[in-house]
């Protein structure tokens, strides 16, 4: 041990110009990363403004107590894994599908247009993309009132006003919005499937589809696998701004999730904001985060050899 | 990237022409799929109100008018948005 150290000491002394060139990264890791959750020590206080972070009293699991016994506990814990459990179950295996059928399309410029255009959504910012939604579907003016009017004569009912409306909006528009985008990596790892492979299996009589799901799948199956190990860790992580903007009070059964509530108790309140409440719900729902993606990241290192550390 | 240019296809067995053609068909479904809803809205920015309460717009504008877009530049609010987001956003990663 002591030994070691002293090496890498030494290695320091004798490369320092090269050590330097991490300092500014480390800087900033440690400024805007590092340095700030030292706040998260208010969430085991009783905040407030004036007497500061170091003056305010000490209450322990208080504020945990309080949120697990509130009724919203399990309603937004309820929502945030439903919700992200939809999303990762409609999102993950579309990128992939589309990835390895676009790969097999032969006709150049048809393949290049396609992709070009499913990547275009990825740059409407979210704002702006529910402001599309709102004004697609809305049941009278909008394109989806004005098509079920021609097909059957009557308006439909408003599907941002029920819960599973709202479920399948915020899942179906993300997949919509984010497949292409998403599908990129997954071309990049096909491109770089040894062409070998697929000039053995021609030989051997293998169909396209057959060298598809042989060899093009298992190629690119340790991408797939570190995506999803990043796609778990953020389970509890529902967007915040996209559940925000599309929450209304007729669909708040689904749409309220541990973010917005965290907003709405911490920070919407004027005046009454509750920062160590916040903080505290903040704080459980990141350590389950980091139980969820160290676990699966466990679990791929034990099934294959691929995982993240 | 070097694509391996296909040698002279001899002829493809059926399975394969199927194939092909779920895959050309599939993504085309798709690619309609996502390009029509922005496709309308880009044209529903063009057209009168009343053509678009009534229902009359499908992929091309009615009533062309750019009357929406002129309301934007007039509205002083969007310039200073512009203006906040290229010099708050712009340099943090």
């Amino acid at each position: 041990m002591g030994k070691k150290s002293n090496r890498i000491l030494l290695s320091i002394r004798k490369n320092w110009q090269l050590y330097l060139f991490l300092l500014p990264p480390l800087i900033y890791l440690f400024l805007f990363h590092y340095r700030p959750m030292a706040g998260i020590v208010i969430a085991f206080k009783d905040y407030s403004i004036r007497k500061g972070v170091l003056g305010s009293p000490w209450v322990g699991s208080k504020y945990f107590t309080k949120f697990f016994q509130s009724y919203q506990a399990n309603r937004v814990i309820r929502n945030t894994l439903i919700l992200s459990i939809y999303q990762i179950a409609a999102s993950f295996p579309v990128p992939i599908l589309f990835a390895l059928m676009i790969n097999s399309v032969r006709a150049d410029g048809y393949r290049k247009f396609v992709q070009a255009t499913v990547n275009l959504p990825h740059f409407i910012s979210t704002t702006v993309m529910v402001g599309i939604l709102m004004s697609v579907l809305n049941p009278r003016v909008g394109l989806y009132g004005q098509i079920y009017e021609t097909l059957l004569g009557v308006y439909p009912r408003d599907p941002l006003a029920t819960p599973g409306g709202f479920r399948s909006i915020y899942v179906w528009s993300g997949v919509w919005q984010s497949f292409g985008w998403d599908s990129v990596v997954y071309t990049a790892a096909l491109a770089g499937v040894d062409p070998t492979y697929h000039e053995a299996a021609e030989l051997d009589g293998a169909t396209r589809f057959q060298r598809a799901v042989h060899i093009d799948l298992p190629c690119i199956a340790p991408t797939i696998v570190i995506m999803l190990i990043l796609r778990m860790g953020s389970l509890m992580n529902i967007g915040f701004e996209k559940v925000y903007l599309m929450q209304n009070p007729l669909n708040l059964d689904a749409s309220s999730t541990i973010s917005t509530y965290v907003y709405s108790v911490g920070l919407a309140l004027q005046g009454s904001a509750n920062l160590s409440y916040a903080t505290a719900i903040g704080l459980f729902n990141s350590v389950v985060n980091l139980i969820l993606i160290t676990g699966v990241n466990k679990i791929a290192g034990k099934l294959g050899e691929t995982s993240l550390w | 990237m070097v694509r391996i240019k296909q040698k002279k296809q001899v002829k493809l067995c059926a399975a394969d022409r199927l194939y092909y053609a779920i895959c050309s068909l599939v993504t085309g479904i798709l690619t309609v799929l996502v390009l029509y809803p922005m496709l309308y809205i880009v044209a529903a920015s063009m057209s009168s109100a009343k053509a678009l309460m009534q229902g009359k717009v499908w992929i091309f504008p009615v009533d062309f008018t750019l009357i929406g877009y002129q309301q934007i530049a007039k509205f002083s609010n969007v310039w200073t948005g512009y203006r906040n987001t290229v010099f708050i956003r712009a340099p943090a990663p």
